[in-house]
């Protein structure tokens, strides 16, 4: 299928828009610049509804009408799309190729009321361009239908910010397999092929009736074969919901194991017991010390030391004139005694007479008086001077260096107060910690886990029985089949039946050889493009050692999971991704897809390179727009890109975009011109991707490198 | 929908792995082949009795098995 123009009526605020596709093989990329609010979303719907009506719709509540349409009035929508088909088909054992030109109209008249929208049935009409002219198509839906199947409308119609199905972590891992293997099976039709499996299976048993109703042995084996086959089927039926259970398990049991391992990385309680004993044992150290240095601190300001450092000066003064009184002997004084023994001899030392009443005596007897008056206070002095010869020998012996002695204090007080604080900070924080251990939520997690891991065990060995089942039921389905084509070929009148049975068998081989090949070696073939696709597009390192890269590539699983792979471990998308390269991811997929399944269809995608910039960028467009080779089939892709998307890109956009031009929305704020206009409507200009005009020029145009297209100034 | 295209060439393959029972078994194989998955497909856009369809295109080569092997006989 190709698109080659739409136009659209009514459609949200596009009025009366038409949009060209490019069919120039050499340049498959048609490019619609649009910033957010300028119909992108509305145009993606609005093809996908003119192909499939309202199964396109994600919510049929919502009006398809602009919200400025007046309420109670009805208004006709209508999206007209001309494209092309080629068809394939077998007649006689031939191919025949031929491709179609065809008209699409799909039209609805919508009333709003109360803001719900009520729709008349919708009008289709198809016609197929011929050389006779135009031919109505009688079943328009069947022929869309096969031409391009609404269950794929997800594949070849693309929301870029949406387009996170087969990797969103919102979905359980079953819910993202179940879509990985639906798309598949979509594309690659294998459910049609099932469902021939089975029709031809019901055709197979129903003639095995017919060689049974001839009685003896061959009904006797028509009956076995038929109740393994039924057999085999439940059993295989019961495997598949076995092996999707232990999935969804293996997923709880990881995620209950990496909640239990969280808990107890927050704290081990003994080793934190430990801690906090030893540093109480710190911190009562600490406070000793400190008491210790306390008490040192305080003595030294009562001490004597302190007099002598603050008086040093004076008392080495005092202690100075004391030495000249004790040199020049006016201290000890000595005269007293010398007198009393000169009375009692009563003779002087200069040998005058010494007796009772002679005038000398009196003379001698008043100097003692005299003597012994000032003798308290030479005493003083006496012991003063003795005092001070003392003190200030020890002073020079630096027994009272108080200043070396107080800075030590100073010093051994500030670095055990230092010691003190870490001590409380450290205890503050094994409490905290402590505290954090939830004992109730880690054993509970642990019997979440365990409780988990036993469902999981007994599911794998129910799988493991059930697969030993299907063995052995199969084995003797092989062996029953053979004894009953033996029998078969014995019977003369069976001869008509037999053949028919022999055709059933044939036909039944070669649909499971096409469903072993699709499933099988497709799958390979999808897996292996999409890694192919998805490294380049993330230029995944190539020129680096393997050793070196980030990225190594991507996979789907037979279990339909798609894997990133770093090195030797698995990278999970959903987490271990950014935004831009889960983007890729799932680009690379659809375009694997649709590549090997050989589709031709166009592929729209809405906003494809938000979130991506630089390598990123430029290696997705690259792929996506990239013309095909000789020897594959036609391609066409139609991008909706913003400025910012385009910008840096707009080299890739030169070389491959057929088609380039611009949507705008009248009523957008960030508009150079004014749009005269009683309503906000989408309407279109030709500007590329490197022009602007007065219809859609912005006020940012400077800030991307925009030329004008003409001009006309704005109005 | 894969390419028609790609189904085809899988029962090609396929067609060309089972035993001949009579000339131009290949083709007529791989015609009944497609026959049967056009059917489905109709089927799966508009209810039709695919059953009977399905039964009647094997009955129709069976057939075809059928005279040619009293032929040869």
């Amino acid at each position: 299928m190709q698109f080659k123009r739409a136009h659209i009526t009514n459609f949200k605020l596009l009025e009366n828009v038409e949009v060209d596709f490019s069919v120039d093989r050499a340049r498959p990329l048609t490019v619609i610049r649009a910033e957010n609010g300028s119909g992108k979303t509305s145009l993606l719907t609005a093809l996908q509804w003119g192909l499939y009506g309202e199964k396109a719709l994600e919510d049929h509540t919502v009006p398809l009408s602009a919200s400025h349409w007046p309420a109670g009035t009805p208004c006709e929508i209508s999206v007209e799309l001309a494209f092309n088909h080629t068809a394939y088909v077998v007649v006689a054992g031939q191919e025949h190729v031929r491709t179609r030109e065809y008209r699409l109209k799909r039209t609805v008249t919508e009333v709003v009321e109360g803001g719900k929208p009520r729709r008349s049935s919708e009008q289709i009409s198809l016609l197929e361009l011929t050389d006779r002219g135009a031919e109505v198509i009688r079943a328009p839906r069947q022929l869309l239908e096969q031409i391009l199947s609404a269950d794929l409308r997800y594949v070849f119609f693309t929301n870029g910010d949406a387009a996170m199905n087969f990797i969103s972590p919102q979905l359980t891992r079953s819910d993202k397999r179940s879509q990985v293997r639906d798309a598949i099976k979509a594309l690659l039709e294998i459910g049609v092929i099932e469902d021939a499996i089975n029709h031809v299976r019901r055709v197979q048993a129903s003639k095995r009736k017919e060689t049974g109703s001839v009685g003896g042995d061959v009904a006797r084996l028509a009956s076995q074969v038929e109740e393994l086959t039924t057999r085999l089927e439940e059993l295989e039926s019961k495997k598949k919901e076995i092996t999707d259970a232990l999935a969804d398990l293996t997923t709880r049991h990881e995620t209950a194991d990496r909640a239990l391992q969280e808990a107890l990385q927050r704290g081990n309680q003994e080793e934190l017991a430990k801690r906090l004993a030893n540093v109480k044992q710190r911190l009562a150290g600490a406070q000793k010390m400190l008491a210790e240095l306390s008490h040192e601190h305080q003595a030294l300001l009562n001490s004597e030391a302190l007099s002598w450092s603050l008086m040093d000066v004076r008392l080495r003064a005092g202690a100075n004139v004391l030495r000249g009184m004790h040199d020049a002997g006016i201290i000890p004084k000595t005269a007293v005694p010398v007198l009393r023994d000169r009375l009692a001899l009563e003779r002087c030392i200069c040998g005058a007479s010494l007796a009772h009443g002679t005038p000398a005596r009196q003379a001698v007897e008043e100097e003692i008086d005299r003597q012994r008056a000032s003798d308290a206070f030479q005493q003083r002095l006496t012991r003063l001077y003795h005092q001070a010869e003392a003190d200030v020998a020890d002073r020079d012996v630096g027994q009272f260096s108080w200043d070396s002695r107080l800075e030590a204090v100073l010093i051994n007080r500030t670095e055990w107060e230092k010691v003190l604080q870490e001590a409380r900070a450290e205890e503050e924080s094994v409490r905290k910690q402590i505290e954090a251990i939830d004992r109730v939520d880690i054993d509970e997690k642990r019997r979440n886990r365990m409780s988990i891991g036993s469902a999981l065990s007994q599911k794998r060995e129910q799988l493991q029985q059930v697969e030993l089942d299907v063995a052995m039921v199969g084995q003797s389905l092989a062996q029953v089949r053979e004894q009953y084509d033996e029998v078969r070929k014995r019977h003369n009148k069976l001869r008509r039946v037999n053949a028919q049975l022999t055709a059933a068998q044939d036909v039944l081989s070669v649909l499971d050889g096409v469903m072993d090949e699709l499933q099988g070696a497709y799958l390979e073939r999808v897996s292996g493009r999409m890694d192919e696709l998805f490294r380049q597009m993330i230029a995944a390192d190539t020129d680096l050692p393997e050793q070196m890269r980030v990225i190594t590539g991507a996979s789907i699983t037979p279990e339909f999971d798609i894997v990133v792979h770093a090195g030797n471990r698995t990278l999970n998308p959903d987490h271990e991704l950014n935004g831009a390269s889960q983007r890729a991811l799932t680009f690379a997929f659809i375009w694997a897809l649709t590549e090997v399944s050989d589709t031709v269809a166009p592929r729209v995608i809405d906003t494809p390179l938000g979130m991506m910039s630089g390598y990123v960028k430029r290696g997705v467009l690259d792929l996506i727009s990239s013309p095909p080779t000789l020897s594959e089939p036609d391609r066409q892709v139609a991008l909706f890109l913003t400025r910012s998307e385009i910008a840096q890109v707009e080299d890739l956009l030169d070389q491959r975009a057929g088609v380039v031009f611009t949507l705008t929305n009248t009523a957008a704020g960030d508009l150079t011109c004014r749009h005269e206009s009683d309503h906000p409507r989408i309407v279109r200009c030709e500007c590329n991707h490197r022009q602007y005009c007065h219809v859609c020029s912005r006020l940012d145009d400077a800030t991307y490198g925009l030329i004008s297209r003409e001009e006309k100034p704005c109005q | 929908m894969a390419s028609p295209k790609l189904v085809i060439e899988a029962i090609k393959r396929q067609c060309a792995g089972v035993e001949v029972r009579f000339d131009g078994y290949e083709k007529t194989l791989l015609t009944t082949v497609s026959e049967i998955l056009t059917r489905e497909r109709e089927h799966r856009i508009a209810p039709t009795n695919v059953q009977q369809k399905v039964q009647d295109h094997i009955e129709v080569l069976g057939d075809q098995i059928w005279r040619r092997s009293e032929e040869k006989a």
